[in-house]
């Protein structure tokens, strides 16, 4: 899309060639054993943690001269946090980038997974809040690792239970717990429910860095990965029936409500905007051929 | 053939970078290979063996070597990469010929429940790796692998590899998640990984 001369006085993708290669033999670990956080040390930024550095770390420790970046936070390629993220890296190393899924080798994301189907030689870098999926249970990380260890989710079952009995259902959204590879309990990030089947048996590649938390993790592709759930009270997905998108009229897609401020009507539109426009492209040029 | 201490050829940003996406790429599908070998068509017996040493390696880590044949490869790491010799069963990179048996190989660090990553990478060096089954040959090892990063089942030959490592680094992997690494690689620069989540069979 844009070609820039890269930013003469700093290393390509910005970090120094050491933090690289201690973040890839972690990443390296991290795909050997599906779903366990690989400690690292994170290393200090021009964006603050908490920010999208963990994933900003994996994506310099990836990228070469060739790839083709993709930066989207929310499903949006336009958002604060996304712009600012691919500005630094085009800055640090003159790839090329792009909107559409379809096109790019390396996509870095906040919160989805792009709608369009993912292939083998693409990879998916999350960037990612908190790790750890039993913090909700346990406050102490030395216990929590201890519970990893030993395969021990009980507390976690117990709380997912709990819920049943107080609401009805599982009230977990974003940040559904998932068994990967039937082994680890793994926090996929904060994606909705709607993009937690996506990581069963998958095509890609997917990675996950949490820089303030200081870990990365990753799920190889064909890897089992299964939402924990009751046999009577099955895993679901949010429930958009009858609703679609006000921009490009989808049916099946993830929907964001939108809320008129004025008169308090609600519409829906895609949360994937750069498919949401593409569609509305592709309905263009079939109306004009028509 | 190239010398070993020449590593003109080798960019430490941008060569180590690429060598890396294509390691990354065989660690998340075991079995499937892939090409270091650049234009030149390079072959040499340590050649790509150095290239994933220079990827990998730097002052932070360790490593050891099973085996004769290994000395210059010593001093070539320690001052080319910083990187500090330990014993096999302490070293985060453990360095072998396929075709030799190695029994020390059954020391390597397995890592602990806790911290199943401080498990080591062994790097195996082998005469050459094809996909498929592919034993016309007679002298290669057919391997299949299962598990993550495998739809159903991948085969691969290996040329050059002993049965008794297998049978090692079988029993090393067989508590999951403790157990190591290992990246096959071949004196031609073909490239193949069976990390520690594949089950593994050979014929």
């Amino acid at each position: 899309m844009r070609e820039k001369k890269v930013q003469s006085g700093y290393n390509f993708a910005f970090l120094d060639e050491q933090s690289k290669k201690e973040i890839r033999r972690r990443m390296l670990k991290a795909v050997a054993i599906p779903g366990y956080q690989v400690p690292f040390a994170s290393r200090e930024l021009p964006i603050a943690r908490g920010w999208g550095t963990g994933g900003l770390q994996l994506t310099m420790s990836l990228i070469g001269p060739e790839d083709i970046l993709k930066v989207i936070d929310q499903g949006s390629d336009d958002v604060v946090n996304a712009v600012n993220i691919r500005k630094l890296l085009v800055l640090t190393t003159g790839v090329r980038t792009t909107e559409d899924t379809r096109e790019a080798t390396l996509i870095q994301t906040r919160h989805r997974i792009p709608e369009e189907p993912l292939e083998d030689w693409q990879i998916l870098v999350f960037q990612v809040p908190y790790p750890e999926p039993l913090r909700r249970v346990e406050p102490s990380e030395v216990k929590t690792r201890e519970m990893h260890a030993e395969a021990d989710y009980s507390r976690l079952w117990v709380y997912l239970y709990e819920d049943i009995v107080r609401w009805g259902e599982i009230t977990i959204g974003a940040q559904y717990p998932v068994m990967v590879n039937g082994r680890y309990v793994m926090d996929p990030s904060p994606i909705p429910r709607w993009d937690v089947p996506r990581l069963n048996m998958a095509e890609t590649l997917y990675l996950f860095g949490a820089g303030r938390e200081k870990r990365i993790y990753a799920v190889p592709p064909h890897t089992r990965v299964e939402p924990l759930q009751f046999t009577d009270y099955p895993f679901r997905v949010e429930d958009f029936r009858c609703k679609q998108c006000a921009l490009c009229g989808s049916v099946d897609t993830y929907l964001d409500e939108i809320i008129d401020d004025t008169t308090g009507a609600r519409r829906y539109i895609c949360s994937d905007t750069a498919y949401c426009a593409k569609r509305r492209r592709l309905k263009e040029e079939a109306g004009e051929n028509a | 053939m190239k010398e070993m201490w020449d590593i003109s050829w080798f960019d430490p940003v941008y060569s180590s970078q690429r060598v890396f996406r294509q390691l990354l790429d065989c660690m998340a599908r075991p079995g499937k290979i892939a090409e270091l070998r650049g234009g030149e068509g390079e072959s040499g017996d340590f050649l790509y063996v150095v290239a994933l040493a220079l990827t990998l390696m730097d002052e932070e880590t360790t490593f050891a070597t099973l085996g004769p044949g290994w000395e210059e490869f010593v001093s070539f790491c320690k001052f080319y990469t910083g990187s500090r010799p330990a014993a096999p069963e302490q070293a985060d990179f453990v360095f072998i010929d396929g075709d030799r048996p190695g029994p020390e190989l059954i020391q390597v660090r397995r890592g602990n429940l806790l911290f199943p990553d401080q498990g080591a990478t062994v790097i195996c060096r082998v005469n050459a790796i094809y996909p498929g089954a592919f034993q016309s040959a007679g002298e290669g090892i057919v391997l299949r692998l299962r598990g993550p990063g495998v739809p159903g089942e991948r085969e691969l030959t290996v040329a050059g590899l002993a049965r008794e490592n297998l049978a090692c680094l079988e029993k090393l992997n067989s508590e999951f998640p403790l157990g190591v690494d290992t990246i096959l690689v071949s004196v031609q620069g073909q490239l193949a990984c069976i990390p520690r989540s594949s089950g593994m069979t050979w014929c």
